[in-house]
């Protein structure tokens, strides 16, 4: 679905991403790892196109990215940012219908086929009975749900998100992974995002990439990929992993920050 | 689907409000006419004395101040969408104060030139315009950028100005008219030329309503939806500042209406800008009118400049609606 070949992200000078190569395979739930600063954000941004790469190629179901119109490529891809911001007046049903720009011509207006993939994604998304109020007014879980049905709207391939449960409590992050998990069941549709919780991650994904300074350091499945030694190694931390008994998975739980060897050298 | 109809009604309504303010402000003046000799010399009657006023003075006026009042009320409109801030107006692109600088120059320097004053300051503004956006430009636009590079080339474009004003302090009389905006003594000519330009700047902008909706989401979603957010932030600048350019070059700065009209139609119709722009249109043109027919009546002989009456009468209602509208 997506490939990324050789890909190098520069700020200024100060290179983020030195080299990074994977593949996306559709129908896949990946999560993308690592701790702050480690490059994640900044791949999803640069696959996005929301910032420039410096070298390297960007395939989308197997064409160069750079070579496809930003409108052909918003019709397969979606990639909803951390925050994301609604004019203060504008109801759920009018903000997904943005997700239907991408299908339009410069001089079409809203048509049937639109309502139609509008109610859709409502749908989809559980949001009937909020259709009509204004997002403003909505929670955190219920705003994050809107934006999902916005990107399908979008009728995409793959749908990118960048910490999609950031700022949700406990009970909204698993509304919304349960959501993204079972859009992938029922749709088919392939996902990508960028998790903090390892947990969530372990539970939700088909497939775990790690990072670490830019580099990809383990991809695979949750239980192969998040050993106490990686976590150790990547977020310098001390974690307990179990069997979960009750999920039929595994459980991370992190137990106490340890010191890398360079500073266990200096100390 | 109710909330489409409300809308639409209501921008109907406040353009059959603006075609009453229309006569209402072509009545008042030096000589105060009757409603019937306005109507008569409109459709071709009317005294001498009727039609010389009319349509030498009053008509060209209001025509002037509606075309401007619309103008400037998108212009503000658009740059609040481009620079996703709700402060932004033409101001802040340098286009006033680029126009500001040659217009002093021309009329200070070359009294002999005035005639090319609106052909110059429209260069000016435009020439300014260029400035802040190239300064802005660091691997595409950001609106931060646009703001910072603005605030810098008025500045410099303002001290310009100022240096002209001590320096050439003698001749600053004429001046001090045209820099705070003043309709007086349009001609048929001006009115040609900017009815042309404001007809294709107010065609184009209707153009932009979907592309100043995308990005008022945010550049990451404009940029989600397929939509070019360098592209489309240019190409509504352009429009933008086209038509703030022209509005200038005739009748010399006019604060407030490129701020304030925006936030006004907003307030009635909220942020789609499929009504909001057309909207922009009405309130815009009433309010130059309305601000126009005080400036010129309420201190008769004496003609104020409509700029400042824009701003006394108009900053406190903006006031009154802001705390009226946050519930």
């Amino acid at each position: 679905m997506i490939k990324t070949k050789n890909l190098n992200v520069k700020y200024e000078k100060h290179e983020v991403i030195p080299d990074f190569s994977f593949e996306v395979v559709q129908g896949e739930i990946l999560s993308i790892l690592g701790p702050n600063g480690s490059g994640k954000s900044t791949i999803l941004n640069a696959i996005a196109k929301f910032i420039a790469h410096q070298d390297g190629v960007i395939y989308l179901e197997g064409s160069d990215m750079a070579k496809m119109g930003v409108k052909a490529v918003a019709k397969r891809l979606s990639v909803l940012a951390q925050v994301n911001q609604s004019p203060e007046d504008f109801t759920v049903r009018d903000l997904i219908y943005y997700g239907r720009l991408p299908h339009k011509k410069w001089y079409e207006q809203k048509n049937e086929k639109d309502d139609c993939v509008i109610e859709w994604a409502i749908g989809q998304t559980n949001l009937s009975a909020l259709a009509d109020k204004r997002v403003v007014t909505l929670s955190g879980g219920e705003r994050q749900r809107v934006w999902i049905a916005l990107a399908l709207a979008q009728e995409p391939k793959v749908l990118m998100l960048d910490e999609p449960t950031t700022y949700l409590d406990i009970c909204h992050q698993i509304e919304v992974l349960e959501l993204l998990k079972d859009l992938n069941k029922r749709l088919g549709l392939t996902i990508v995002m960028v998790l903090h919780d390892l947990a969530h991650a372990a539970r939700y994904s088909d497939r775990v990439v790690v990072l670490q300074n830019g580099s990809m350091v383990a991809d695979g499945r949750p239980e192969e990929v998040l050993t106490k030694e990686l976590i150790r190694e990547v977020y310098h931390v001390d974690a307990y992993i179990a069997t979960d008994e009750c999920l039929g998975g595994f459980c991370i739980l992190p137990v106490k920050i340890c010191k890398t060897q360079k500073e266990a050298a200096h100390a | 689907m109710k909330k489409t109809r409300t809308n639409i009604s209501i921008i109907l309504l406040s353009a059959a409000s603006l075609m009453v303010l229309l006569i209402l402000a072509m009545r008042f003046g030096s000589v105060t006419l009757t409603y019937g000799e306005i109507v008569d010399t409109l459709f071709g009657g009317g005294s001498d004395l009727a039609r010389n006023i009319i349509m030498n003075v009053r008509l060209p006026r209001v025509l002037v101040a509606v075309m401007v009042g619309a103008n400037l009320a998108v212009s503000g409109t658009l740059l609040q969408a481009v620079m996703q801030n709700p402060l932004a107006d033409s101001g802040l692109t340098g286009v006033n104060a680029g126009a500001s600088l040659v217009a002093i120059f021309i009329m200070m320097l070359f009294p002999g030139y005035t005639y090319l004053v609106p052909l110059a300051a429209f260069g000016g503004g435009i020439i300014a315009c260029a400035m802040v956006y190239t300064l802005a430009w660091k691997n595409g636009i950001k609106p931060m950028r646009i703001i910072l590079a603005g605030v810098a080339v008025n500045a410099i474009l303002g001290s310009g100005t100022s240096l002209l004003s001590v320096l050439y302090s003698d001749r600053i009389q004429g001046v001090i008219a045209w820099m705070n905006g003043s309709l007086v003594g349009k001609s048929w000519g001006d009115i040609r030329v900017l009815a042309t330009y404001s007809f294709f700047g107010l065609a184009a902008s209707m153009f932009c309503i979907r592309y100043a909706n995308a990005l008022q989401l945010g550049d990451k979603m404009a940029a989600n939806v397929g939509v070019n957010t360098n592209v489309y932030r240019v190409l509504l600048s352009l429009v933008a500042v086209f038509l703030a350019g022209i509005s200038v070059a005739i009748t010399g700065p006019i604060g407030f209406i490129g701020l304030a009209v925006p936030h006004i139609s907003r307030l009635i119709v909220g942020s789609d800008h499929k009504y909001l722009l057309p909207l922009s249109v009405v309130v815009g043109s009433m309010l130059v009118l309305l601000g126009d027919t005080f400036a010129r009546t309420i201190a008769s002989p004496i003609e104020l400049p409509v700029g400042l009456i824009m701003a006394i009468i108009g900053a406190p209602f903006f006031l009154y609606l802001l705390r009226k509208g946050a519930r």
